[in-house]
């Protein structure tokens, strides 16, 4: 951490200070009190006094410098948090290196708003000299990124934006997403649902945007694939402060209800939910954000019963799930890392590897490795793309030819407040489902209109 | 229909809770209180928090009321009262505290959503009239109906409410016969943090806490007071419960347009009656 806090403060040498502050104020705040915050600032004014030249001259051409939009105020300032600080324990668990080439991250607070994450990103591109991007969580924020980086050839990683188009049909070379798509999960939980719970017929509740029609979506589309028939879909908005008229709009006459809404619209939905006499009586499923670690959290025992598909959780059984939980904990306070987390720290573990086995093909010497990155972005995106990875807190990993990852799924069921056993593995699974990505490609993205 | 009547009347009757000291401090002080969303987190959090220490959804509901009425009368004494009568200077005044509220609340318990549990005791439910609903719904009906009836009696049958309609109708004929009117204010404006701390303890286990609630609650507070109409307890009454029907009512028919139901009505009040449905006419600034 002090290494990195380091990093950061250099960095306010470079620009305008102020306009970090906020950002930098924050964390510091978060991680080391106020004392820190005071020094922070005051080295920032410092620097701005005349040490920019000296650090310059130390930090050098040599150094990777990352740039890592990401939102740390509004709506998922909490999550953003968890990206940063997966970057961070990775690199300081490895010596504040990935494959060998010492890196300097330039965090930048986008706020959850496309037109800063444009700005912040053209700023780390254009005056910081980032040699790839690596962060952007929402999905919109993540095609404001991809709005900058694909124009100026900058090569861009995604450790989170699941939006199923980015590795499909708006594809670009240099990008890679070390993520699930929306669909990708819901795809498979919906074929195993229909064969293994015997369930026939099921209604919806989505979150009523593009995240809660690609998940909703892509189970829909494997369950009848499979032979069931979906037989209600309702549409939540974002902002739904009282889920009983959905709940009392529900079927009541269905095997079951697969639901996937976000944030703090899950726990409400679940007390309605059982307060109006469902739970326990018509079976809860769920896409990922369910029973994800907040949520969980958040719903205490009204989460009890649900049956969900994630590509994590803190509770796996895997050592190196446990070893990642335990070091986290560690090292922030007891807290417990969700999926955001986990996700960005694998993904610095994914390129840690990518640089290293690309090193000891070509025998690049560390120094040469920023320049090419941002030279070569494309064959950079290719040697991530290619670069597998046997041990991750989520299992083995790897990448289709679409850019996007190829994981194991877990089918679990939350058996008591707060816990969760895991009912099934499923291994190798792909954006594409069972189908081939021609196949797949040929009918559009999943929205409100399709499936029917 | 009738299930979602009932359930209608029952989240119509928090939104009350929450709207109708919002609906006070403007109609009455001439206030207007962007922090009103920001005074919600804040209790929810806190309420959160004591009810798991202390243990019991009471003392929430006590210490919710007594620390936001004690914010409430500080942030009167200290800010609005250099902004007598001057909306806009309000508004930005408040705005800053809304932010300054809702990232302290991040600071203090992170960004989680919390979600209080049902008080024991009302979480149960019932079979009424052939349809189930929360028996914590129907307490937040009897408690929508008990504070109406005593706000309004406050108001209109106390001397101290006398009192407060004086200085408000005629200032400079009140501050002649000896009323402290700054006095006054300060602590008509606390009242009014004591129903929003209120309405922060009675929603924990039904909304709970969420980076952002600060301005959902907000926007839902405008909403009940725009087709209510101000400064009216029977105005924020009718208002809250017509919100409350519709919103349910509403996603019933029309589960596809759920936004629409909500700001519609709105949109068809404030073009045909301004002021509100039992609003009086309020003309703000010297």
């Amino acid at each position: 951490m002090s290494d990195d806090g380091h990093k950061k403060r250099n960095k306010l040498g470079n620009q305008s200070w102020l306009l970090q502050a906020p950002a930098i104020s924050r964390r510091d705040f978060v991680t080391k009190g106020s004392i820190a915050l005071g020094s922070g600032l005051s080295l920032g004014y410092l620097a701005r006094q005349g040490l920019t030249a000296a650090h310059a001259a130390t930090s050098g051409d040599n150094m990777l410098k990352i740039g890592v939009p990401v939102e740390l105020t509004g709506p998922i300032a909490e999550e953003g948090e968890e990206m940063v600080r997966g970057w961070q324990l990775y690199l300081k668990q490895h010596g504040n290196q990935l494959g060998g080439t010492p890196v300097k991250l330039f965090i930048d607070d986008i706020q959850a708003t496309p037109s800063v994450a444009i700005a912040k990103t053209r700023q780390e591109i254009e005056s910081d000299g980032v040699d790839f991007i690596g962060g952007g969580g929402l999905a919109l924020d993540a095609y404001a990124i991809s709005q900058v980086t694909t124009p100026s050839k900058v090569a861009y990683v995604t450790s989170i934006a699941s939006s199923d188009d980015l590795t499909q049909r708006k594809l670009v070379p240099t990008f890679a997403r070390a993520n699930m798509t929306s669909s990708q999960p819901n795809l498979y939980f919906g074929q195993w649902v229909f064969q293994n719970l015997n369930y026939r017929r099921v209604a919806m509740i989505l979150q009523d945007y593009a995240y809660g029609w690609e998940s909703g979506g892509g189970f829909q589309y494997a369950f009848e694939k499979s032979g069931g028939k979906v037989v209600q879909r309702l549409y939540a908005p974002l902002t739904t402060t009282d889920y009983t008229p959905f709940v009392n709009q529900l079927d009541k006459s269905v095997d079951a209800v697969y639901a996937i809404l976000v944030g703090s619209n899950v726990p409400r939905f679940e007390k309605s939910y059982n307060q109006l006499g469902l739970g326990g009586k018509i079976p809860l499923l769920g896409g990922p954000d369910m029973a994800d670690e907040d949520a969980l959290r958040s719903s205490g025992k009204d989460a009890v019963g649900i049956t969900f598909v994630h590509e994590y959780s803190s509770q796996l059984p895997m050592p190196a799930t446990q070893q990642f939980v335990k070091d986290w904990k560690q090292a922030y306070s007891g807290q417990i890392p969700s999926y955001w987390g986990e996700s960005t720290f694998t993904m610095a573990h994914w390129i840690d590897k990518a640089i290293a086995d690309h090193r000891e093909k070509t025998g690049m010497s560390p120094d040469a490795v920023p320049d090419w990155i941002r030279k070569q972005p494309e064959q950079f995106i290719d040697a991530v793309v290619a670069t597998k990875l046997d041990q991750t807190p989520r299992g083995p990993l790897r990448m289709d030819d679409y850019h996007n990852t190829i994981m194991t799924l877990y089918i679990m069921q939350v058996d008591e407040p707060n816990h969760v056993k895991v009912l099934a593995t499923i291994p190798d699974t792909s954006q594409f489902w069972i189908e081939t990505p021609k196949q797949f490609l040929s009918h559009p993205v999943f929205s409100r209109e399709f499936p029917q | 229909m009738l299930a979602n009547v009932i359930n209608g009347i029952a989240f119509g009757s928090l939104l009350f809770i929450l709207a109708s000291g919002f609906s006070l401090a403007l109609g009455v002080l001439r206030v207007i209180n962007i922090a009103h969303g920001a005074f919600y987190i804040l209790s929810v959090y806190l309420g959160v928090t004591i009810a798991r220490v202390a243990g019991g959804f009471l003392s929430a509901l006590v210490v919710d009321s007594l620390a936001i009425m004690v914010l409430a009368a500080l942030l009167h004494r200290l800010l609005l009262r250099r902004f007598h009568l001057a909306p806009l200077p309000q508004v930005l005044a408040t705005y800053g505290v809304t932010l300054i509220i809702a990232q302290s609340v991040r600071l203090i318990w992170g960004g989680y959503t919390e979600v209080m549990d049902t008080p024991s005791g009302l979480d149960g439910t019932l079979l009424l009239f052939g349809t189930i609903v929360p028996v914590y719904r129907l307490f937040l009906i009897g408690v929508a109906i008990v504070l109406a009836v005593t706000l309004w009696l406050l108001i209109e049958r106390t001397a101290l409410g006398a009192l407060v309609r004086a200085s408000v109708d005629d200032e400079e004929i009140a501050r002649s016969i000896g009323i402290d009117v700054d006095r006054l204010a300060t602590m008509l404006f606390a009242f009014t943090g004591l129903l929003v701390g209120m309405g922060g303890a009675f929603g924990a286990p039904l909304l709970g806490g969420y980076p952002g609630a600060e301005w959902e609650i907000l926007t839902l507070t405008l909403i009940v007071v725009v087709i209510g109409g101000l400064g009216s307890i029977a105005g924020a009454f009718v208002g809250s419960m017509l919100v409350g029907i519709l919103w349910n009512v509403g996603i019933a028919y029309f589960a596809q347009y759920s936004y629409f139901v909500l700001f519609a009505p709105m949109i068809l009040v404030l073009s045909l009656r301004p002021r509100g449905l039992l609003g009086k006419k309020l003309v703000i600034g010297e």
